[in-house]
């Protein structure tokens, strides 16, 4: 049987020659090498990043990560790369442990100690918190609305807490979490906002008055990036605008520096972006200043992780001023950025996979 | 680099046997050191400092203790302590002043180290026991030490006999293409099989010992056990079949052990050759020294526990080899009974499987919680993860226990016209393995989850 050998040694040469031919050849056109330097390649990191190099430039990349999920989901667990593949959703899967939840409290607890002003503090699930019957049991050995209780119960009792879990429990029948990332839309923001609203002191305004657009219903989230699922379904995004409202005077965002950048709350440029959940406060900074055509002087400080870019555009009615503060890109502490206690009132709005994994930091109370 | 890597699959080996097909015949040995240097390098620059160190060491004393006097049993010793001490001191801690001193990352783990040291001091062994000659090309003993594809999961050959399969090797297209079906065999093993048991294992893992039904205990202990076969045997098929494809014929490391009717059969072909070099290098010497059978039981069982030392330097995979060893030694002294007969492939698959929660827990507490999981001490027979367990995996399970027989194999074998027909698609079905396994490992661009390190 010796030519079947010559056959296969031909075959599987000529498809090997082919697929690595074109994958070097796309690789060498994209040009983006990977970094090498002495460390990296004596502690075998470099060997790593050739694999990961390779695997991106790896010829027809989607189908064959597309194709990888579905043999996944047939073969055995619908479970890839930690993201769970239902018939409508793909949800995070990965094992919850406590994490930084102790840390973080602490945090709060001494932010609001030094501040004049009101704190409240909304934990928001995450879709798999909201939709955890989906997920097979044994992953859901901790719920995220124990999670939550356990982080508010760690917080003090000057902090105004929150309860969004709930809301968005009894909404669940709604599209209020895209199916491809763990964030909330914007609907399922502006649930939520009807009740924070209320308790910061203002009445909500009602649905009817937005008009709302829908910009794509292309999104692919994170979730699908760490699957590559061609058949899950794709989402929709949502521009909340509100008629005969409140006019953004200013809206600049800023670095370290303190200079300020020209910013938008919706960014349509970022539909042609590679990460076009950017259209929701695109550019990265670590404090956004937004002052309004309302003459009713009153100020709030948000600060917030990315599930509150879709939220704010909902404050904006109801503020003169509103100072947003991302600890993600924060580099400095938070007094070198702005003064939090010519604020009177501070907004925390964080997803409780952030305050697990530890996103905003000491940075917060410096 | 780990061989089941698209860095390896397209890159590193075609471009190998290519440059190595086209070079001339009287460099081709020289080609290969290089080749294998070339891995080394692109595994870490400390990578192929410590593996040069290790074979140019090795060659030296090899030398000396081939050499004449009697100091040569001093130069054997010290060869024999420094490999081990190497493998210990990387596969547990590595010290702080080294770490500072040579600028080594912490979680430094050359992948292959335990099998470099014991191959090593099998050389060394043999050599002073005039078993084989002490080697004098640098370039042969290098290729023995350091030869690419038996980095990873080596077959620990007798020296001789590599140096034979080294020699005799074959220019031939037809090595490569039954190489090429090795390697893509043992791929589909690493990436399909071992991969998805991985996940069972932890998900079983997962649940926490306190919790765990009894069906799901033995489902996590099958698939642990499964999982470490196929991982086993998977790297052991991508490197010989690598080495097949530059015509050099290595030995067979697993003959399909699982469901085997006796544990004596179960161990005869389990890690084929790290067995032997236990038995060859520490059994039979000991063995010698006494007469008395008891004796030679004990130094059996005390050579296992040693293997499963080795396994996972720790008490719990010493513990494994020591309930290996008593379990032959007992097997051996009923082999007549009936009820051996009446039952051999449960008792043996139940025996294994038991054991296997040593060799898989860290320590022998907690494996001992796990047993009592499995033997119904939560008291709940099955749960609902059970069931989704059930739903999801047992038609692979199934499959993936099928494979691993050689019910397959046998039925090849059956006749002319079967094996006409299946080496007539072979071509086909490594290319849609292939493929799969290529989709499998397409978003890391590597499969390197290991069930055990060695």
């Amino acid at each position: 049987m010796k030519i079947f050998k010559n056959i296969t040694a031909v075959v599987i040469f000529l498809f090997v020659a082919i697929v690595g031919g074109f994958s070097v050849f796309s690789a060498v056109r994209n040009g983006n090498f990977p970094e090498c330097d002495y460390i990296s390649a004596m502690n075998g990191e470099l060997s790593g990043t050739l694999e990961k190099y390779i695997s991106e430039n790896l010829v027809f990349r989607d189908i064959w990560r597309s194709a990888s999920a579905r043999l996944e989901s047939e073969i055995c667990e619908s479970i890839v790369n930690n993201v769970y593949v239902s018939d409508n959703m793909l949800l995070n899967a990965e094992i919850s442990e406590k994490g930084f939840i102790h840390e973080n409290s602490e945090y709060i607890n001494s932010f609001a100690s030094d501040y004049d002003g009101a704190v409240y503090f909304t934990a928001v699930p995450t879709s798999s918190g909201i939709y955890s019957e989906i997920l097979p049991e044994y992953l859901v050995n901790t719920t995220e609305k124990q999670q939550i209780d356990d982080f508010y119960e760690m917080l003090g009792g000057n902090i105004r807490k929150i309860d969004s879990y709930n809301i968005l429990k009894t909404f669940k029948e709604n599209y209020i979490y895209y199916r491809s990332d763990n964030r909330w839309t914007s609907y399922g923001a502006f649930c939520v906002y009807r009740t924070v609203i209320q308790k910061l002191g203002f009445l909500p305004s009602a649905y009817d008055k937005y008009t709302i657009e829908h910009v794509t219903d292309s999104y692919r989230g994170n979730l699908f990036s760490r699957v590559g699922y061609m058949k899950s379904k794709a989402d929709i995004l949502d521009i909340y605008t509100y008629s005969n409202g409140t006019d953004i005077l200013e809206c600049k965002g800023f670095y370290e520096n303190g200079k300020g950048h020209e910013c938008k709350l919706y960014d349509k440029s970022a539909l042609y972006t590679e990460n076009m959940y950017d259209i929701y406060m695109n550019g990265n900074y670590p404090l956004v200043k937004i002052k309004t055509s309302l003459n009713n002087e009153r100020k709030l400080l948000v600060i917030k992780d990315s599930f509150g870019d879709c939220f704010i555009p909902f404050l904006i009615q109801h503020y003169n001023e509103i100072a947003v503060v991302s600890p993600e890109y924060m580099q400095c502490g938070i007094s070198e950025l702005i003064d939090k206690d010519d604020y009177e009132q501070t907004l925390f709005l964080f997803g409780i996979d952030s305050i697990k994994n530890g996103i905003f930091s000491e940075l917060i109370v410096r | 680099m780990i061989y089941s890597s698209l860095l390896f699959i397209y890159i590193f080996l075609p471009v190998s046997v290519v440059f190595y097909y086209f070079m001339p015949r009287k460099f081709s040995e020289t080609v290969l050191l290089i080749l294998s240097i070339v891995f080394c390098a692109l595994s870490g620059g400390y990578f192929l400092i410590l593996f040069s160190a290790c074979t140019v060491l090795n060659y030296v004393l090899g030398i000396l203790s081939g050499g004449k006097g009697k100091a040569r049993i001093i130069f054997t010793v010290i060869g024999i302590i420094l490999n081990m001490a190497t493998m210990f001191l990387i596969r547990t801690q590595i010290p702080d002043t080294l770490i500072k001193v040579t600028g080594i990352p912490k979680n430094f783990f050359p992948l292959g180290i335990s099998f470099l040291s014991l191959s090593a001091s099998g050389y060394l062994i043999d050599v002073y026991r005039k078993k084989t000659e002490p080697e004098k090309n640098m370039i042969l003993f290098g290729l023995y030490m350091m030869f690419f594809p038996v980095i990873v999961f080596r077959p620990l050959m007798r020296y001789d006999k590599f140096r034979k399969a080294v020699l005799k090797r074959k220019y031939n297209i037809s090595f490569v293409g039954k190489g090429l079906i090795i390697f893509v065999k043992g791929l589909s093993k690493k990436v399909i099989c071992a991969d998805n048991l991985y996940m069972l294992y932890t998900d079983v893992k997962s649940i926490g010992t306190e919790n765990l039904s009894v069906i799901n205990a033995w489902i996590g202990c099958i698939s642990y056990i499964f999982c470490l076969y196929f991982t086993f045997s998977g790297l052991s098929d991508m490197c010989r079949g690598t080495a097949m494809c530059f015509g050099i014929k290595l030995q067979k490391d697993f003959n399909y052990p699982m469901f085997s009717s006796r544990i004596r059969y179960f161990s005869a072909k389990w890690h084929v050759t790290a067995v032997r070099w236990f038995r060859h290098h520490l059994t039979k010497p000991l063995a010698l020294c006494t007469s008395h059978v008891w004796l030679r039981n004990i130094v059996f069982i005390f050579a296992w526990g040693l293997f499963g030392f080795w396994y996972g330097l720790n008490a719990g995979s010493a513990l494994w080899g020591i309930l290996m060893g008593i379990s032959m030694v007992i097997e051996h002294y009923i082999r007549n009974r009936k009820m051996l007969k009446a039952t051999g492939v449960l008792y043996t698959s139940v025996f294994i499987l038991i054991f296997s929660v040593f060799l898989s827990s860290d320590n022998v507490p907690m494996a001992l919680q796990y047993l009592f999981a499995m033997a119904g001490g939560n008291r709940i027979l099955a749960d609902s993860v059970t069931i989704y367990f059930m739903k999801c995996y047992l038609v692979a399970m199934i499959v993936i226990m099928y494979a691993s027989t050689d019910l397959f194999r046998n039925m090849l074998n059956s006749s002319v016209r079967v094996q006409r027909i299946v080496s007539a698609v072979t071509p086909f079905v490594t290319l849609a393995l292939l493929i799969v396994c290529t989709a499998f490992i397409s978003d890391s661009g590597v499969s390197d989850i290991m069930i055990m390190r060695l």
